[in-house]
């Protein structure tokens, strides 16, 4: 059990930063969008109790009843007064086509009030790596054993000599 | 005319049969000097030969084949007066067949140096039985299929001609094989109570023959618990091997989930969990064929949550899911392969800086690497979104946080960990040792398929026609999924980079990590040793005391018959005799009245 320390670091220290330069621009280009452009809807929804759930036409079994109607002047209590034109299906309509209601920016779409949450994905992502990576590393005091645990290069008839010995 | 001709086929025969021929023509024989795994490695010209032709032709001609058949064609027999259906074509089964035909063609061209006949011969068969099984109509002739994917399939394993690869074999074979059993233990039931083989709907509702036809296709699905053998397996087969056995088993079982327990609640968790639990081990898994293993499962449980989910864009997520997956991870195993062949190892411990020898395979593995992580513009974001939207659609909302959180774990080991301890981090000892670039045939096979993985995430458009159902006006691009997905991605690797500097990741080790399968490898005949010589030892102690009694019981009978110190020969007094007639007379007595009363 060596570990992984031979040899030289095969891309130069240089390289290495300007890669990280680049992969921090993007992550902060793609945090900035969400706080830049969804920022403004997702503030000006914040005091509001309702929030938006795009799949409202989701199978009414499964659905919170706080996500069943849209938060929309048009609110019908049930099913049988909601207008024939509603899609009845949830395949191909959650991409959203609603108009956005914020006076700046976008209008960030998802079924999860958390997912609106500027940079939510990017939050969770850092912290389930990392529990991952921890969590294996605590993984590995219980399942790590030794490269020939199982023996499984072992001749074959020395394991039936070893057996025929042994009866 | 072709119609007809194609008609008068199941989809898969000509793969099936065709893979007989090859032995059949001329060929050169494996190379002497004790290559690996058979592959010829002459750098520069090399023959292709009849062999190579046949094995190229096979699954064009296939996938012509099934094209041919339309929408809704099936062929009905009545064997041994019962109703059989060979050949169903619907746009479930005909997707599958068409990824099980590129997935063969892919291979065969990977193999095309491969001159072990053994091995090409049962990898297309293999890719065979794998057609016929998903256009198959009825559980009879889903289960003949079904084993024998497993009976062809070994041989790709047994082909290392190694003591492990020996032993492996086994194990999965046996594994394998009780799959079979149990679906056909299962068909028995379902016929007993339904009086029909037809391959349609199940659901488990109770039924003893759902319930193992369910179990049977767990097990090759790679539940968790029932999925040690992939781990165990995939990764000993031969550098060609474990590419074509990355394609076929596990997506064929997928199929037969979609099409039997549609919407069965009980796989949300299942899958759920299959996602989650192999990532832990993928990170401190040193073998990276093992990992893209455990990678695979967890695939295979991002599929089994859609098909769970079981709505019409969950079912078209899983299916386009598997055909995205049967391509990246296939290249992904290219690649391993690829530098199996020329380092002689793929252990993370032992690898590092490959990619000054080898930039194009490297190339590839970051496409790979991209595509199953997900990244906006290749093939895994256009699909797994489908099965993410549909399981939240449904408010599945724990499912939903577990596949992101499993989408991130993906990045760890198939996005970053694969690429980045094979090609890059520190330079390897083998480095000088590796002669250069992979053979020119192993290179193509990758491109296609680095080819697909993007062409489908930028126009995904052609996949979304071939799915089950209508997918109407759904897309994966709109500004919100690709910026979360490009959020969920960088912030994952954010973490990567922050855990290196800190030393934290953890270093790769040469070790075995153990897996369920030490129930059945350790446990199991360990514990049966310790019994067997318990009752060993316990019989022995209990032989001696017993016969210690027995003779102690002897001695003191004899001594009841022997008051005092008479001997055998002795006559008894005539008193006791009599006394002893009298008893047995008594006896006699009672013994009659009774059965008297009795009768």
């Amino acid at each position: 059990m060596s570990e992984h320390e031979h040899g030289l670091p095969s891309v130069d220290a240089r390289g290495v930063k300007r890669v990280l330069w680049i992969f921090y621009a993007a992550l902060a280009v793609f945090i900035a969008i969400d706080v830049v452009w969804f920022g403004p809807d997702w503030l000006s929804n914040l005091g509001q109790d309702t929030h938006h759930v795009e799949s409202a036409y989701a199978d009414p079994a499964h659905a919170d009843p706080a996500h069943a109607a849209p938060d929309t002047e048009e609110h019908w209590p049930n099913a049988e007064d909601s207008p024939q034109d509603q899609p009845q299906h949830p395949v191909g309509h959650t991409a959203e086509t609603r108009t956005d209601q914020a006076s700046f920016g976008g209008h960030k779409h998802g079924h999860y009030a958390f997912e609106k949450v500027p940079a939510f994905h990017a939050l969770y992502g850092f912290a389930g790596f990392v529990f991952l990576v921890l969590a294996a590393r605590v993984l590995r005091l219980f399942v790590m054993k030794d490269e020939d645990y199982y023996g499984d290069d072992a001749p074959l008839d020395a394991e039936q000599h070893a057996e025929d010995g042994h009866a | 005319m072709l119609e007809n001709i194609a008609a008068s086929l199941p989809p898969g025969l000509i793969l099936l049969f065709g893979a007989l021929l090859l032995p059949l023509l001329p060929g050169e024989s494996p190379p002497a000097d004790g290559s690996a795994d058979g592959i010829w490695p002459l750098s520069g010209k090399s023959k292709m030969g009849m062999r190579g032709v046949l094995m190229l032709l096979l699954p064009i001609l296939g996938l012509i084949q099934m094209w041919l058949l339309p929408l809704g064609h099936s062929s009905d027999v009545e064997l041994f007066g019962y109703a059989l259906q060979p050949v169903r074509v619907d746009r479930l089964s005909r997707i599958f067949g068409t990824i099980f035909h590129i997935a063969a063609l892919i291979s065969v061209i990977y193999s095309l140096r491969v001159r072990d006949t053994l091995q090409n011969l049962s990898g297309l068969a293999y890719a065979g039985a794998a057609i016929g099984a998903v256009f198959a109509g009825d559980l009879i002739t889903l289960f003949v299929y079904w084993e024998l994917t497993a009976l062809t399939s070994v041989f790709l394993i047994w082909a290392r001609r190694t003591n492990r690869a020996a032993r492996v074999g086994m194990r999965y074979l046996i594994v394998q094989v009780l799959s079979g059993v149990l679906l056909l233990a299962g068909t028995l039931f379902h016929y007993a109570d339904t009086g029909s083989l037809a391959f349609d709907l199940l659901s488990l509702d109770g039924s003893i023959g759902h319930l193992l036809i369910f179990l049977a296709f767990g097990i090759k699905a790679a539940f968790p618990m029932l999925h040690s053998w992939l781990e165990d397996s995939y990764p000993e087969a031969t550098i060609t091997g474990t590419v074509w056995m990355s394609a076929f088993t596990t997506k064929m079982a997928i199929y037969a989930l979609a099409r039997g327990f549609a919407g069965t609640e009980i796989l949300i968790p299942i899958g759920a969990a299959m996602t989650a639990f192999p990532v832990f081990y993928a990170v401190i898994e040193n073998d990276l064929r093992r990992v893209l293993s455990y990678s695979l499962n967890n695939q295979l449980g991002f599929m089994v949550v859609g098909v769970g989910v079981g709505t019409e864009l969950a079912i078209n997520g899983a299916a386009a899911h598997a055909f995205a997956h049967i391509l990246y991870k296939g290249l992904l195993f290219m690649t391993m392969g690829a530098v199996l062949l020329r380092a002689g190892t793929v252990k993370g411990s032992d690898l590092g800086g490959l990619w000054r020898k080898m930039p194009w395979t490297t190339a590839f593995c970051v496409i790979g690497a991209m595509a199953i992580s997900a990244f906006p513009l290749f093939s895994g974001f256009v699909t797994k979104s489908m099965i993410l939207t549909a399981a939240a659609d449904e408010g599945y909302t724990w499912t939903f946080l577990i596949l992101l959180f499993a989408s991130a774990g993906v990045l760890d080991h198939s996005g970053i960990k694969i690429p980045y301890f094979a090609f890059f981090a520190h330079d390897s000892k083998l480095l000088p040792k590796i002669s250069g670039e992979a053979p020119r045939n192993m290179l193509v096979a990758m491109a296609i398929a680095a080819f697909l993985c993007i062409a489908i995430g930028v126009f995904p458009a052609p996949l979304y026609a071939l799915l089950p159902y209508d997918v109407g006006d759904y897309s994966a691009y709109d500004l919100t999924h690709v910026v979360t997905q490009t959020q969920l991605l960088l912030g994952s690797a954010a973490a990567f980079v922050f855990l290196q500097k800190k030393g934290w990741y953890p270093a790769e080790l040469r070790s075995t990590v153990l897996d369920v399968d030490w129930v059945y490898r350790k446990l199991l005949p360990g514990g049966l040793k310790a019994t067997y010589n318990a009752i060993d030892k316990g019989a022995e102690r209990t032989k001696a005391a017993v016969g210690r009694a027995v003779l102690a019981s002897v001695n003191r009978f004899g001594q009841f018959f022997r008051p005092g110190d008479r001997s055998f020969g002795e006559p008894w007094p005539s008193g006791e005799t009599a006394m002893w007639a009298a008893v047995v007379l008594v006896a006699y007595l009672v013994v009659s009245i009774v059965s008297s009363q009795v009768g």
